[in-house]
């Protein structure tokens, strides 16, 4: 049982780790293009748009070097759920409010709008990483909170 | 023996294959006028192009910008002389006025390697607040009476109910706060500043909308107030 | 890894330094970058708060920019992207992309100093213009004019564009 978990474990960081790699490498190519696909979300105003903008990307690309290595992993691991509840919210927020907007999540120049497919996507990936923060813990001997 | 023809057949075969290059031919105008439409509605558009090159035409994505328009693409690759359609559609909730929406189409390689279509169209609002913004950036330090008017049409078929009209700015006075304007009429509501101090001091006026729709339509003011003597 | 308590302070600071990391790296890459936000947008955005002593911004509509244009020696200043200026603009109007302004390369593009100045963006984004101007302020324009309503505006008058 203990062995099984690891390799699932193994395989869902990769899996999370590879995924974000790429998608920040992509947001990398074009900052000002990100920062208009975040503002497509009318929840932040410009100047907190180009810092998010800013932070992401890298954001993405060190935690994905994290998830693959394994350096730092509880740290890389609950950051990156943490992530992907926010980009649900912010995906949630946008359907909710009927906003025709392209998603931007993986590659910010796509201009598909938000359909069912990049839902599922980022639930699934969100489903994945809070599994992978369950599997890490649950190797432990005790847990206080 | 076939050895040594093969690799003069193979340079012709390369060089032959190289000059031909993808040819997207846009059928419908770069610029395409939608006309007027009302607000709040979908605007559909048809962007018809062909392949009238010699290899198979490869799109690698179209774009749009803001990612607030839909673009719907049959397919990603066509045949020489085969035609092709992009369905474009453009959402007009939140806008008014003249608005532009702009396709870019890529190829994977090919002449040309991008096209742009720009979408015109006017949105027109069932109701008219002008002017578009009150300008009071012209008054001194000294006046008190300064006034402008903000007039409301209604050109739905019903009776247009104002709510409220809410303000930011203090020391702006507004003559009504709730009204209830019969179709095709046009209100008239007298906005005065009285400045304070000198400098900016830019806000807005919410017309605050109960019938027949509920909606919010923020009127910027613009204020700049000079020391007396100035202009 | 067992833990024998759970080590919330040591993940923490460890979240945290991985964010300042990322946004270390982040700002110098964006620094570096040809269309990268310049440390300008981020940080002097909404500097422009008091008035800058003899110089000062104001909103006009398209009516009385015609107006304006006739009665002084109006510089146009276009700031939208090369392929929206290439299509059509206002009539007589200079293109200096807003991206020379997050460069500082706009300077070379500028009108005689001291000259009435009239901004125009697509749709008259207020946060840019004022962005823009305070940019011009600085290298002495003191009467700037922005477009209400932008570029679209002036389409939907019917004013002449070329």
């Amino acid at each position: 049982m203990q062995i099984k978990s690891g390799v699932l474990l193994l395989l869902s960081r990769i899996i999370l780790g590879i995924v974000f790699l790429i998608s920040g490498i992509l947001k990398l190519i074009d900052p000002v293009q990100f920062s208009e696909a975040i503002l497509n979300y009318q929840v932040v105003g410009r100047v907190l748009s180009g810092w998010i903008a800013v932070i992401i990307p890298t954001l993405e690309i060190v935690l994905g070097l994290g998830l693959v290595s394994g350096v730092w992993l509880p740290e890389a691991l609950i950051a990156t759920a943490g992530l992907y509840v926010i980009f649900d919210v912010m995906i949630a927020q946008a359907l909710l409010r009927g906003l025709d907007i392209s998603c931007g999540c993986f590659n910010p120049s796509e201009s598909g709008p938000i359909d069912f497919f990049k839902i599922m996507q980022n639930l699934i990936l969100t489903g994945l990483s809070f599994g992978s923060v369950f599997l890490l813990f649950r190797q432990t001997d005790k847990i206080k909170i | 023996m076939f050895g040594k023809y093969s690799i003069i057949i193979f340079s012709i075969l390369t060089i032959a294959i190289s000059g031909i290059t993808q040819e997207f031919e846009l059928l419908t105008p770069h610029q395409v006028d939608l006309g007027t439409v009302m607000q709040d509605s979908v605007v559909e558009a048809v962007i018809q192009f062909r392949n009238s090159g010699d290899a198979p035409l490869k799109i690698s994505r179209v774009q749009t910008s803001c990612g607030c328009t839909a673009a719907d693409l049959q397919k990603l690759e066509y045949l020489p002389g085969e035609e092709g359609e992009i369905g474009v559609k453009l959402n007009t909730k939140g806008f008014s006025g003249l608005i532009r929406k702009y396709v870019t189409i890529y190829l994977e390689d090919g002449d040309p390697i991008s096209t742009r279509v720009v979408l015109q169209t006017t949105v027109k609002s069932q109701f008219e607040i002008e002017p578009a913004y009150l300008d009071f950036q012209s008054i001194e330090l000294k006046s008190k009476e300064n006034g402008r008017s903000l007039r409301v049409t209604n050109n739905f078929n019903g009776p247009l109910v104002i709510e409220a009209l809410l303000t930011n700015i203090k020391n702006l006075g507004i003559s009504a706060t709730q009204m209830t304007i019969q179709p095709g009429a046009t209100e008239e509501i007298t906005i005065t500043y009285e400045p304070l101090q000198v400098g900016r001091a830019d806000g807005y006026i919410d017309v605050k909308i109960k019938d027949p729709i509920e909606t919010v339509k923020r009127i910027p003011v613009f204020i700049y107030v000079t020391k007396d003597d100035q202009s | 890894m067992p833990y024998s308590s759970f080590p919330t302070k040591r993940i923490l600071t460890r979240i945290i330094l991985i964010l300042l990391i990322s946004m270390v790296f982040g700002l110098l890459y964006n620094q570096f970058h040809p269309n990268g936000l310049h440390w300008r947008y981020l940080f002097n955005f909404t500097a422009y708060n008091q008035d800058l002593v003899g110089s000062h911004y104001v909103v006009i509509s398209a009516d009385s920019a015609m107006v304006l244009m006739e009665v002084k020696n109006l510089n146009i200043i276009d700031t939208r992207l090369a392929e929206d200026y290439s299509l059509d603009h206002i009539i007589g109007s200079v293109h200096v992309p807003l991206q020379y302004f997050l460069t500082g390369q706009f300077v070379k593009k500028l009108p005689e100093q001291g000259s009435s100045v009239l901004l125009y963006d697509e749709n008259g984004d207020l946060d840019m213009l004022k962005f823009t101007f305070s940019l011009l302020s600085e290298q002495g324009y003191k009467e700037v004019y922005f477009l209400y309503g932008g570029y679209f505006s002036w389409l939907a008058k019917g004013f002449p564009i070329e």
